[in-house]
């Protein structure tokens, strides 16, 4: 197995290497001055005159060639260096640093609810099949699957902030709120001497330091984009579940456990079900890699801080030392949770070996 | 079984929709039309663009000119209803003690039992901070903070973009009280009396020293698109610190500037070249003196508070930061520096009203708290906090919930807004920006897929197309501008009357301009090209950038009545990214599109030079020549008010007759706060709001005499 990871771990950099340069060359079809959007975003900013476009050429270098723009690019990067994020207005690696925390405790508490009801429902629908719970559950899950995130985002901040939380503020004070904190909450985290971050990650550093109203106001924030995020995520996941299950309890070896008069409930949980997860642990993994890649939507209607946000400005401004530092940054991942998962196949079916 | 369940859901999912409307209809319904104030003539209705809410109404005649030796003779003695500020103007060309420097205590912000963070100001925009370094920003959300953290030599009087009054200086300049001289040779030397006792936000003393550091510093800077420019050309007559030393080494070697590369130049000409610029700013005693090659009417415009590019740093500090030293032996290391590798990129350390307390990069959001030792007295606000809020439903809703005291609200967004409970608006702000269509009269015609053909056979036009000035009236006629403020700008806009808008010294009111006449309109087509043009028709293709809807419904309006006009006057419409339009605008391969401008300093030159100059921003893409340069040199080399408005109008009267573009209109903008913000008011030449005048109290209001001065309408719910 350590060979199999090892070789896994060794492709990397070749595919970073790929990926990477992919984006350059794609970058060649674009005229320079077009480039120069990221650092002029209105004919407003030309007003010392259009030279200025070929002093600005000059200076990011965007006329060289693109093995020059590569090379110092590559040069800059096993200096560890990632470059100069425009949008985030810090160093790349900063930005990643500084975002993904926040991503990532986003991750944690939407990745739990999701799987463990979609895990839960999907049995439930099967055992229950063309039942009225299925039926039920079928509705929830189209729903889930149908309707779009942004409307589901708006519409519960709308519920949640715009009507609980104006109409009851002595109940809901600093629930549901945009954004990552409270303002008092901001200025407790933002000094130092009162509170120690640790994990980046706001709940966790909080139980940590022991401030447990910070850490019930992060928590509060957080509610809206966990549901939001589940709710769109586990109906995905359920159906897939639902199908999974389905199939495996028309196998043999479920008949013949039934036949050997083993009890329904072990049946289910022993035998049906730890098989039909082979899937779900495939598209967990596929999930796990989207959240934390960021997810843009959830991130803009919530105004939280994470990567999405970033990424997506980053993108649309052709911020270049941005996206590439995201590329790499989210390939890894891709590849790093590839990998967990292909691992987790041998703990699930002991039959998978890895070679 | 199944049809219960379906029936259950049904009835969970018309729950949930019903609560969604309920909240939906709880923001937009008019609740509470409390009260409405509307002063007699206000202007037109209002809009808000996504850029910070500025703008004011105008005076019906031309406005008093912004500088020059006439500006002093009327010294605005006024006492604004800002606390501590005084509008002081010196007899003599001398430093006086400091007035106006009486600390008034922090007032007491009532604390209602409803009004949220009382002492805190939080405003939800898009905005996106740049930087924070003076001599880099050049935009206006960057320069909103700045704003509030650094002083100027001279402020604005209140509302008005065109009076002057003392900050860091403690007279405002005039020939006669001496401090401004102008020599035989036509050189001019303005002298600042530097106000003592002002302290920067570290505790050290504010000297003449850091006044002429912070503008050496500025033009030697010099980013690329940045604002040096500003200063670089009234004081060394060009547009770059680069082109000078160039043309120092041209001098000395006899080459040609265009051939000669900055980062090879010899190093005795970068240090002339810095000499240069020790030499236009230099301290005197306590006062710093500007040695101006020309007379240069805008230069308190150019300087004044709102121009960030102007704010005056600490020289220790800046040092200690890792800037330049001020030594003219290595300046250009520290000349157009990456953002990431200028060492005041993300520090302050100024001395306004306020100081810098975080700027997060993870949110965008920026704090500042109050300066209690500021010098014109403290701030009411403790804290001003403007946070970064892309999504419009986001912004709303902190609006309503008072999490937000001011919130941006771009126009399609109005009709949510009107009406909130516990709302402000205040609207008919004359803003400082125009809107153009640009008609290419030289088209750069290889590979070029916006003219068809290339020639006038119906299926293309020639390169030189707009050259005709037949053409040009004739697109002007069919342009229907009351169609156009009603339906798209939704009244909140106003017809342009050419190059200079309204509300900068030396428009015109009475200036002739176009309007849709079909008629009109034939009869120049059927002159344009000897009558050739009528019989063949033509084909091109109109650019505007991706979302701009506005642009689109413009150049709609021309599709449509050239279609009525002439059904072989084909517009094909396109939009293109920003990036590409960049590109294709620097190319001039555009034949029709359209453009804006936002003003850098209040004077008629920052108009017309962009559009008219052979140099100009447009212009010089546009094929238009240098016809109008000598006039717009004249105009701008003397003091003579008259002369100037005599330049000025005939420029509008040209633009008229030339027809050099589509004037389209003059945007109105409008402000949305809650209720308890009291103090607001607005001048059109500030990067965005007045933190400084405002607090947060239960009687709130505007500032009322300004708001009647102005004209805005105000309307509470």
């Amino acid at each position: 197995m350590l060979a199999y990871i090892a070789r896994r771990l060794m492709l990397l950099p070749l595919i970073l290497f790929g990926v990477t340069i992919l984006i350059f060359i794609m970058l060649q079809f674009m005229n320079p001055y077009a480039r120069l959007k990221l650092y002029v975003r209105s004919p407003a900013e030309l007003k010392g005159g259009t030279d200025q476009l070929d002093r600005l050429l000059v200076k990011y270098g965007l006329n060289d060639p693109f093995w020059v723009q590569y090379g110092h690019w590559l040069e800059q990067v096993a200096q560890g260096n990632l470059g100069w994020s425009e949008t985030a207005k810090t160093s790349v690696l900063d930005a990643i640093q500084n975002r993904f925390p926040a991503t990532a405790e986003l991750t944690l508490y939407a990745i739990v609810p999701l799987v463990f009801f979609a895990i839960w429902m999907g049995v439930a629908a099967a055992v229950r099949h063309n039942l009225w719970a299925d039926q039920f559950l079928r509705f929830i899950t189209v729903i889930g699957t149908s309707l779009p995130i942004f409307v589901l985002g708006l519409f519960l901040l709308m519920i949640c902030y715009g009507l609980l939380y104006r109409h009851l503020p002595s109940l809901f004070e600093g629930w549901f709120a945009p954004g990552r904190l409270s303002e008092w909450a901001q200025a407790a985290v933002r000094d130092s001497k009162q509170f120690n971050s640790i994990t980046g990650m706001v709940t966790i550093d909080a139980i940590l330091n022991g401030q447990w109203r910070i850490f019930w106001d992060a928590l509060g924030h957080l509610i809206l984009p966990v549901v939001g995020l589940s709710f769109s995520g586990w109906a995905y996941l359920q159906r897939v579940m639902r199908s999974s299950m389905l199939e495996t309890l028309r196998q043999d070896y479920v008949t013949t456990a039934r036949a050997k008069g083993l009890p329904e409930k072990r049946v289910i949980v022993k035998h049906a079900r730890r098989n039909a997860l082979i899937p779900i642990v495939t598209l967990v993994g596929f999930t796990v890699i989207g959240l934390l890649g960021g997810v843009i939507i959830t991130e803009t209607i919530f105004n939280y801080p994470g990567l999405g946000n970033w990424t997506a400005a980053a993108a649309i401004q052709l911020d270049i030392p941005s996206v590439l530092g995201y590329v790499l940054f989210a390939t890894t991942l891709l590849i790093l949770i590839n990998l967990i998962v292909d691992l987790l196949y041998t703990v699930i079916d002991p039959r998978v070996r890895l070679i | 079984m199944s049809r219960r369940s379906h029936w259950i859901s049904l009835i969970v999912l018309v729950l949930l929709v019903s609560l969604a409307l309920v909240s939906c209809n709880q923001s937009q319904k008019p609740k509470d039309q409390s009260q409405q104030q509307q002063p007699p003539s206000a202007s037109k209705e209002t809009t808000q663009q996504p850029p910070p809410p500025t703008g004011t109404t105008d005076k019906e005649k031309p406005t008093t000119p912004s500088a020059g030796n006439e500006q002093p003779q009327s010294p605005e003695k006024k006492q604004t209803s800002e606390p501590g500020k005084t509008a002081d103007n010196q007899k003599s060309c001398e430093a006086s003690q400091p007035v106006g420097i009486t600390p008034t205590t922090p007032e007491t912000t009532a604390v209602a039992g409803d009004i949220k963070n009382p002492d805190t100001l939080i405003t939800a925009d898009i905005s996106d901070i740049d930087s924070l370094d003076p001599a880099f920003v050049y935009d206006t959300s960057s320069g909103e903070v700045l704003f509030h953290t650094y002083d100027n030599l001279l402020a604005y009087d209140g509302p008005h973009p065109d009076k002057f009054k003392t900050m860091l200086a403690t007279t405002i300049p005039s020939v006669q009280n001496g401090c401004i001289k102008e020599n035989p040779d036509g050189s001019v030397v303005i002298s600042f009396p530097i106000r003592t006792g002002v302290k920067f936000h570290d505790g050290s003393e504010l000297t003449p020293e850091d006044v002429a550091y912070s503008f050496q510093r500025l033009l030697t800077f010099d980013r690329s698109g940045g604002p040096s420019w500003l200063l670089l050309t009234p004081l060394l007559g060009v547009n770059s610190i680069e082109d000078l030393a160039k043309q120092i080494e041209a001098k000395a070697t006899g080459k040609n500037t265009k051939d000669l590369d900055f980062k090879k130049l010899g190093a005795d000409s970068l240090k002339q070249a810095c000499e240069r610029v020790l030499g236009a700013i230099q301290v005197n005693g306590d006062k710093v003196e500007f040695h101006l090659p020309t007379p240069f009417p805008p230069f308190f415009a150019v300087i004044a508070q709102s121009a960030s590019w102007a704010a005056v740093i600490s020289k220790k500090w800046a040092i200690a930061q890792g800037a330049w030293d001020g030594n003219c032996a290595d300046w250009v290391n520290y000349h157009d520096p990456q953002k990431e590798k200028d060492p005041l990129y993300d520090k302050i350390n100024g001395t306004g009203p306020f100081k810098l307390d975080y700027w997060d990069h993870k949110t965008g959001d920026i704090s500042i708290v109050r300066n209690d030792d500021y010098w014109s007295g403290p701030a009411k606000l403790k804290k001003v906090i403007i946070k970064k809020v892309n999504e419009w439903s986001t912004r709303k809703l902190m609006l309503e919930n008072g999490e937000a005291d001011i919130a941006t609200v771009d126009r399609q967004y109005i009709d949510q807004v009107d009406g909130m409970k516990g709302v402000r608006l205040i609207r008919g702000q004359i803003r400082m920006i125009l809107n153009y269509i640009f008609m290419n009269q030289a088209i750069k015609a290889e590979g070029n897929d916006y003219i068809g053909s290339g020639k006038l056979d119906g299926n293309g036009i020639p390169p030189d197309f707009f050259k005709d000035v037949h053409v040009r009236r004739g697109f002007n006629y069919v342009f229907d501008w009351e169609t156009y403020i009603r339906e798209v700008q939704k009244n909140e806009a106003e017809q342009a009357k050419g190059p200079i808008p309204r509300g900068v010294p030396f428009y015109n009111p009475e200036q002739k301009t176009y309007h849709l006449d079909l008629k009109e309109a034939e009869t120049h087509f059927k002159e344009a090209w000897g009558g050739k043009l009528w019989d063949k028709g033509f084909k091109l293709t109109a650019v505007y950038v991706s979302g701009g809807d506005d642009a689109k419904s413009a150049l709609e309006i021309i599709r449509r009545n050239l279609q009525q006009v002439n059904p072989k006057f084909v517009i094909e419409i396109a939009n293109v990214e920003w990036s590409t339009f960049l590109s294709k605008s620097v190319e001039g391969s555009m034949p029709l599109y359209l453009g804006g401008w936002q003003e850098d300093y209040h004077d008629a030159h920052n108009w017309v030079f962009p559009v008219m100059h052979s140099k100009g921003t447009y212009s010089e893409h546009l094929g238009i020549g240098t016809q109008y340069d000598d006039e717009m040199a004249s105009a701008i080399k003397t003091f003579d008010d008259a002369k100037r408005q005599q330049v000025y109008n005939q420029l509008q009267q040209q633009a008229y007759e030339d027809a050099i573009a589509i004037f389209m209109v003059q945007p109105l903008g409008r402000h949305y706060q809650r209720r308890w913000v009291d103090g607001y008011y607005y001048n059109p030449i500030w990067p965005g709001r007045n933190f400084y005048v405002m607090s947060k109290k239960p009687d709130a209001h505007p500032n009322q005499e300004y708001i009647k001065e102005l004209n805005l309408e105000i309307k509470e719910w």
